[in-house]
């Protein structure tokens, strides 16, 4: 069984070890690169080591070339069924790796709760108060931050999480520096993260087609 | 070119830096990406036991194995 990485339109990296050692190889289709490495059963020792050595590899292609990386994990039955995969959606991958070709994400985390430094509330008036006021700041801040990177920034993005808001900005690589100057001295994000570049997965448009029926083994 | 992610803290800096990049990571490889829809079917030595979703499996390696362990267990027991 095949674990697969991302699909790249091209690569000049060619022995990259994969989640447990396993070399990453590629397979070529249609004008794009898709990369997996071997995965059996007894390579089941931990998750969260797995997923890291996954990132691993996808972040160590996304320094040389665009990619559009697969949720990890995503399987393939052997190299015939990628080949299969792959034929059915190389023009929509290639498609969209060229839109993206000079694109990165960045990712901002803005707190949607009370801080911890906030006195706990004495009663359910005083709870609803905090969570309105917390969640003004929240909405003020994201505001800010979508007009101070407002020409340089291509697309948003934003999605929730337990406590906080993440705000993703699809921006040139070459303007990466300049967001975040701008974004360091906007005053009300003291409590926001900003992280990246990451590959923009977030603004991935890709309507895959699968082959009839996948049969898989583990 | 691409530099590898680095965080930029603003304002005031947690003792749990390291911990914060790391859930961005594994949050970041385990909830975004191309996701392929589809079904399969999973089969342990030659015997199929499930048609699931492929998504169920995309969920994590753990869990589909321990759903597959499960699954075969239970279907062992009731073979007896």
């Amino acid at each position: 069984m095949l674990l697969l990485y991302c699909v790249t339109e091209s690569v000049a990296d060619a022995h990259i070890p994969g989640v447990h050692g396993s070399p990453v190889s590629t397979i070529a289709e249609g004008g794009v690169l898709c990369h997996s490495s071997e995965w059996s059963e007894r390579n089941k020792d931990d998750a969260q080591q797995d997923a890291l050595a996954y990132w691993s590899v996808v972040n160590r292609l996304f320094q040389q070339t665009a990619v559009i990386p697969f949720r990890f994990p995503t399987f393939m039955k052997d190299q015939a069924a990628m080949q299969e995969f792959l034929a059915l959606n190389a023009q929509g991958f290639l498609s969209e790796l060229r839109r993206l070709r000079d694109l990165v994400q960045m990712r901002i985390t803005i707190p949607s709760e009370p801080t911890s430094n906030a006195a706990p509330p004495t009663s359910g008036t005083e709870f609803l108060k905090q969570r309105q006021k917390s969640s003004r700041v929240s909405q003020d801040t994201i505001a800010a931050l979508r007009a101070s990177g407002e020409d340089l920034v291509r697309e948003w993005k934003q999605s929730h999480r337990t406590g906080s808001t993440l705000l993703f900005a699809l921006i040139g690589r070459g303007a990466l520096e300049d967001l975040k100057s701008r974004i360091s001295q906007i005053e009300a994000s003291a409590n926001v993260r900003v992280s990246g570049p990451w590959p923009p997965s977030e603004f991935i448009k890709c309507e895959l087609e699968l082959p009839m029926s996948t049969e898989t083994t583990l | 070119m691409a530099t590898p992610p680095q965080r930029v803290s603003l304002g005031s800096a947690t003792d749990s830096n390291d911990e914060v990049s790391l859930l961005e990571i594994l949050d970041h490889v385990l909830n975004s990406g191309v996701v392929i829809q589809g079904s399969i079917v999973i089969s342990v030595a030659g015997v199929d036991l499930l048609y699931v979703g492929l998504n169920v499996v995309l969920t994590s390696v753990e869990t589909a194995l321990k759903t597959l362990r499960n699954e075969e267990a239970a279907a062992r027991k009731q073979l007896r």
